[in-house]
């Protein structure tokens, strides 16, 4: 190889790298957040804690909880009257939004069985509170909403330019770095912050059963139908069985 | 010499535009969405009553209850209960094995 041809390498290699970076850039840019995702029942002794994912690009985002990797499932308690079992899923839960029809879909359970159901990001109405706080460097500014049956503050960032949140959490002009109910039932708290540049597409885990969605109406009508029929269930052996009226969410209003 | 460098140049840039990471999931939920196992607690009350509850990544599921004065005694309502429950987790396609 003589000196010219060394030359024209040295030249032509840096513009073909800087081009595809550029090129890349202007793609599309993906959000991905790390989240510590906190469960505490008012009826259960002890919280479920997992590591949840949040990715996002322009036309839609996953929000992943990893309660497979969930290493709060142990063995708590177990003697005649009290036991306590520590158990996995098979699959972790997905959120997934859709950011152009402004549609989420979750899997709702009737006791066990699953429900795809579908809801709007309209579902909340906040409140911005003019108080702030730093999040992981951010400036993250306050906000409050009421949804289905729990009181919820918000602190959420414009220096991130993705309208996005944990959960089914959104409709805020920012990203939702921490939320929480006020009866510390629900918390979610961002811990790690990465954009990269990347062609991948985010796809609809449920895309192939789309067509089987419901609405939370519909979702709840069918609830309320199972625990009534429930309120008449007796075993032959005199035992009753019965759903809670809420989880996260309320299912059935007082 | 010439067609070396022009080579290595076209294949660096093919692997670069080739290189990125995936990162999106392609999990596919379907229907069964069955588990492995469930939480799973007993709990009784004053005397009367015991009931097993079946929870699910944080969330109560299904509740067992049965009464001491159908049972033959609160010891028995609960070991009713707790069994109601591992037959629902079975029921369920779950694995009971340890429990």
């Amino acid at each position: 190889m003589n000196v010219n041809n060394i030359f024209i390498f040295i030249l032509i290699f840096p513009l073909i790298l800087f081009s595809q970076i550029k090129e890349s850039n202007s793609s599309s840019e993906l959000l991905l957040v790390k989240y510590e995702h906190s469960i505490h029942m008012e009826n259960l002794p002890t919280a479920t804690t997992v590591n949840a994912f949040l990715r996002v690009n322009k036309y839609g985002s996953i929000y992943e909880m990893d309660f497979l990797n969930n290493s709060n499932f142990q063995k708590e308690e177990d003697s005649e009257s009290v036991a306590i079992f520590a158990i996995k899923p098979k699959v972790n839960d997905f959120i997934y939004k859709n950011l152009v029809t402004k549609d989420i879909f979750s899997i709702q359970r009737i006791g066990m069985k699953p429900f795809l159901v579908r809801d709007s990001d309209t579902i909340f109405n906040w409140t911005i509170k003019n108080e702030f706080e730093y999040i992981l460097g951010y400036k993250s500014q306050k906000a409050t909403t009421t949804h289905r049956g729990r009181d919820y503050i918000a602190y959420f960032t414009t220096e991130i330019e993705f309208n996005n949140g944990p959960w089914k959490f959104g409709n805020l002009p920012g990203l939702i770095l921490k939320v929480f109910s006020e009866d510390d039932v629900f918390k979610i708290v961002a811990n790690e912050i990465e954009i990269r540049n990347t062609e991948n597409e985010i796809e609809n885990p449920y895309i192939d059963n789309i067509d089987k969605s419901i609405s939370w109406e519909a979702f709840t009508n069918a609830y309320k139908k199972k625990s009534e029929e429930l309120k008449h269930y007796r075993s032959p052996d005199g035992g009753v069985r019965s759903i809670p009226k809420r989880g996260i969410e309320t299912y059935i209003e007082d | 010499m010439k067609k070396i460098l022009i080579l290595f140049i076209l294949a660096f840039g093919f692997m670069s535009f080739t290189s990125n990471e995936s990162v999106t999931s392609q999990t596919s939920i379907n229907e069964d969405l069955s588990v492995e196992n469930f939480d799973f607690k007993l709990d009784y009350i004053k005397d009367i009553a015991c009931t097993a509850t079946v929870t699910y990544n944080g969330e109560v599921r299904e509740t067992f209850t049965f009464y001491a004065s159908q049972s033959g005694g609160l010891a028995n309502a609960c070991t009713r209960a707790r069994t109601a429950a591992l037959m629902y987790i079975l029921s369920q396609g779950g694995d009971t094995t340890g429990l």
